[in-house]
């Protein structure tokens, strides 16, 4: 049941949406703001680097990202990576920026096939990636003939953080709804991870008449209902009837340590929504800042994160499945648009303003097809799902994969993507 | 008949809960019991080591300092929002902006060495800390011990005027630095808790020839001096905190329930009121004020290597607590006044000597150590009998009431409250705090 609270901010975010300017859309060349000065400096910094005199064992470190990684990036970064690759890679597309509300958005649009009806795809991505997500993907679904609208959140690479608060992911879900109409496409499908992916529920929650059907890579529920209740207890004594993977068992078992789990995996949420500028200065002034607490993200959220094993070797893990050079990419790019403080904001946003309609959220009907990775943070069956998701068309697991599924398991999310699609037509 | 069926529906499970409770506290006290002994075995077993002199100055010089204003006036901000005093998402741009400028055009190193070498510096290592601190003798052979303990993000450097006026009422004073802060260098390995530091220091006091003593702490020092009080009862004089101890219990629970009807009748200042009600808004409230506890419990190195790198992240770190926590009701938007209140030299000076010293990062592992190995024990320990006095500062960050304290300190000599004044009173304060602190004393000295 929707309550009249959430129910009038739905409309309020309609009407604010309704209010927002008809604007032009300009083209954009990525090279002209990825300034080489820029990427120069990066290397300076990390030359002159200082990093604490540290452990005797860093490997081996508890307090988190581990020196050892640190230079290990850093040392890439200045002797390897060819930062002319991302510019490079990042041409291969179509570039825009157009004035949405507060937002001055950045996106892709590449047009599918003329000769078909080019079924409109909006690929989102999340918190600490850009639109350099989907280079391996896009083409993969072009050559499915699909059109490809792939927007970039404020605040991360090329979509400058708004002057203004409150653009949390319930306006950033209006902004986008509102740039596929500009763009011509009345109905669309949705695909987003991580942030993209409570942007595109949202988007779905709002909107349902425009969304075709929703494909997340990010499975997060909020509430608590009978469905948790009766798999945990079912699932204390019989776990095999009741969870597919391990990764789904571990999630809630045992309980005395989910507790323990939570506060280790909340730390960066709690931050982050509370005073995200205090600590972001570190992460835009110094490019050692910035590996350490986004830089690890890409290989921590892309490893097994085994409790037995030590810091550098859950970090290595991540490494060798995300690979060293995209790390470099994806941090390249938040670096020359100085991305690290103000990407943050959006947890900010998100919990003191939007977490009431997230949690409400319920989607009867639009079709949902659900992909599973075993190194994803999130584990939910396909049960507890149903609480959230009332038509789920796909349920799948994937032998392979992280949180950015995109990254190392394309075939993967992609395949899963294009068969999701075809179920719709 | 239903009497004694009633009974048994009602007794039955009274007697289980008092049987739980009972288990419960002596499972409590056995674990107490334990890592006390643990503690002190581990104590004992440190290798008696030289004590050296130091010169601090040294590790802080010229090149040091040209390279951070170098870093400085290359600062990357892109904060990007329309008004630079915004302060919703934490430190405002002008914050930054305003100590970037003053440390890189105004403050001078001189300031900060001169006033350094009015101490004399040692180092001693005990255990695997190679110990910083301050020993200045202010009397005679009889004048009373006092070991002073900072907290975070502090260093010795916020007692650099009580110092003095301690020395001239006669006492003498011992100020080490905690490990992985100002000029103690970081541990190598992991494990140096709360809980070692207080053994730590304990060991010190022994080493330099003073059984007994007096413990003032502010921050982490309240919580080491509180523990060193607890595990080596009959070599603390008196402990002086200027944070109080959070405990829940019965008390605390009545106080609440009272609190909400005659306000009055139970609380004294505004901020102790403050510090519960609305009960409604008070998740909300912790969610805010701890989230930095959250991060540094957790993954303190993932944050520290921004910190230590970047002196904009340093300053942003820095001021979120020791201007903050000098600013009434501990807000961003009240920045200029925490300011103020701390003064900007003294954010210079500290953010000087953690950048020197490059520990801003290992002196966040503290509460990391706490989290996974203290905090069953800080839960639950007393303070029965040693005389205990509590200063209370209007923008401090902990507001408890005399009733409540006296479920951690059963002795309470005195309990002050200031007009002005943060959770660094020392720098906000000097002579409330340490006026609190010669009187305690001078209070223990007539009575003994």
């Amino acid at each position: 049941m929707v309550s009249s609270k959430v129910r009038s901010r739905i409309n309020e975010l309609k009407d604010k949406a309704n209010s927002w300017e008809e604007t032009e859309v300009n083209e954009f060349n990525p090279k002209k703001a990825l300034l080489d000065s820029d990427y120069n400096d990066m290397i300076d910094r990390l030359k002159k680097r200082v990093v604490l005199p540290n452990l005797e064992e860093p490997e081996k470190s508890p307090y988190g990202t581990p020196a050892t990684y640190v230079n290990l990036v850093a040392d890439h970064l200045t002797d390897s990576f060819d930062f002319s690759t991302v510019k490079e890679g990042l041409c291969m597309f179509d570039h825009f920026k157009t004035m949405i509300g507060d937002i001055n958005l950045h996106f892709i649009h590449m047009k599918g096939s003329e000769e078909k009806n080019p079924i409109p795809v909006l690929l989102l991505h999340g918190w600490p990636s850009t639109v350099w997500e989907f280079r391996k993907s896009i083409p993969m679904l072009l050559e499915e003939g699909y059109t490809i609208v792939a927007p970039s959140l404020p605040g991360h690479g090329f979509t400058d953080p708004p002057k203004v608060t409150g653009v949390g992911p319930a306006v950033i879900a209006c902004a986008y709804h509102k740039l596929m109409k500009k763009l011509g496409y009345e109905r669309f499908v949705v695909h987003g991870g991580d942030w993209g992916s409570m942007i595109g529920c949202l988007i779905t929650y709002i909107y349902p008449e425009s969304v075709m059907g929703f494909h997340t890579t990010l499975n997060l529920i909020f509430s608590f209902g009978w469905r948790q209740l009766t798999q945990l207890i079912i699932g204390g004594m019989f776990p095999s009837l009741v969870y597919t993977t391990e990764q789904e068992k571990k999630a809630m078992h045992p309980i005395s340590k989910v507790s323990e789990k939570q506060y280790r995996g909340m730390a960066y949420f709690h931050v982050q929504s509370v005073l995200p500028d205090s600590y972001g200065y570190g992460m835009v002034d110094s490019p050692v800042g910035l590996i350490g607490w986004i830089g690890s993200l890409y290989a921590t959220a892309s490893s097994s994160r085994d409790e037995t094993k030590d810091a550098m070797a859950n970090h290595m893990e991540g490494v060798e499945n995300f690979g060293l050079d995209e790390i470099c990419a994806n941090l390249s790019i938040f670096w020359c648009m100085k991305s690290a403080q103000a990407s943050m904001r959006i947890y900010y946003e998100f919990y003191w303003n939007d977490l009431d309609l997230m949690s409400s959220c319920y989607i009867p009907n639009v079709p949902v097809a659900i992909s599973n990775f075993p190194n994803e943070i999130t584990h939910v069956t396909e049960f507890v799902s149903r609480s959230v998701y009332g038509n789920i068309k796909q349920f799948t697991y994937n032998d392979r994969g992280g949180h950015f599924a995109h990254t190392d398991n394309t075939e993967g999310v992609v395949g899963d993507l294009i068969s999701f699609i075809q179920k719709l037509q | 008949m239903e009497v004694n069926v009633l009974a048994l529906l009602v007794g039955i499970p009274l007697a289980a809960v008092v049987i739980i409770t009972l288990l419960k506290k002596r499972k409590v006290s056995v674990m107490m019991r334990e890592k006390k002994q643990y503690l002190m075995d581990l104590a004992d077993s440190w290798q008696d080591s030289a004590v050296v002199q130091f010169n601090p100055t040294t590790l802080i010089t010229e090149d040091v300092y040209q390279d951070l204003i170098d870093r400085l006036r290359k600062r990357v901000i892109n904060n990007n929002v329309k008004d630079p005093e915004q302060s919703q998402y934490g430190m405002p741009v002008n914050f930054v902006e305003t100590v970037s400028k003053h440390l890189a055009d105004f403050y001078e190193l001189d300031d900060l060495h001169s006033v350094l070498k009015q101490f004399r510096h040692f180092k001693t290592q005990i255990g695997d800390v190679n110990l910083h601190f301050i020993h200045m003798a202010g009397g005679d052979k009889n004048s009373t011990p006092i070991l002073l303990l900072h907290g975070w993000p502090s260093t010795i450097w916020e007692f650099n005027k009580s110092i003095p006026l301690l020395l001239k009422q006669g006492y003498t004073v011992v100020a080490p630095s905690l490990p992985g802060f100002g000029f103690t260098d970081p541990p190598i390995v992991s494990g140096v808790s709360p809980c070692v530091c207080a053994c730590i220091f304990h060991k010190l006091m022994l080493r330099l020839g003073y059984n007994k003593y007096v413990i003032h702490g502010g921050d982490w020092g309240a919580i080491i001096g509180a523990v060193i009080t607890h595990i080596y009862p009959e070599h603390v004089i008196g402990l002086h905190n200027t944070m109080n101890h959070i405990h829940m219990g019965w008390r605390q629970i009545l106080q609440l329930a009272v609190g909400m009807f005659a306000p009055k009748l139970v609380y004294t200042t505004p901020q102790e009121e403050a510090f519960f009600y609305p009960l409604s808004g008070m998740e909300e409230r912790m969610y805010k004020k701890f989230a930095f506890f959250h991060i540094q419990t957790v993954i303190p190195d993932t944050l520290g290597y921004g910190i230590v790198d970047s002196p904009v992240g340093l300053i942003s770190w820095i001021g979120s607590s020791l201007v903050l926590n000098s600013a009434p009701n501990n807000k961003a938007a009240e920045w200029r006044r925490g300011l103020l209140n701390i003064g900007i030299d003294n954010v210079c000076a500290t953010v000087l000597i953690y950048w020197a010293m490059r520990n801003s990062q290992a002196a966040m592992r503290l509460h990391h150590e706490f989290y996974w190995n203290d905090r069953e024990y800080l839960e639950n320990f007393t303070i029965p009998k040693v005389p205990v006095a509590i200063s209370n500062f209007p923008n401090g960050m902990i507001h408890l009431t005399k009733f409540t304290s006296w479920r951690t300190f059963n002795n309470i000599k005195q309990f002050t409250y200031h007009d002005h004044g943060g959770h660094f009173a020392h720098l906000d304060n000097t002579e409330g705090v340490v006026r609190d602190l010669v009187s305690f004393i001078e209070m223990l000295a007539m009575q003994s």
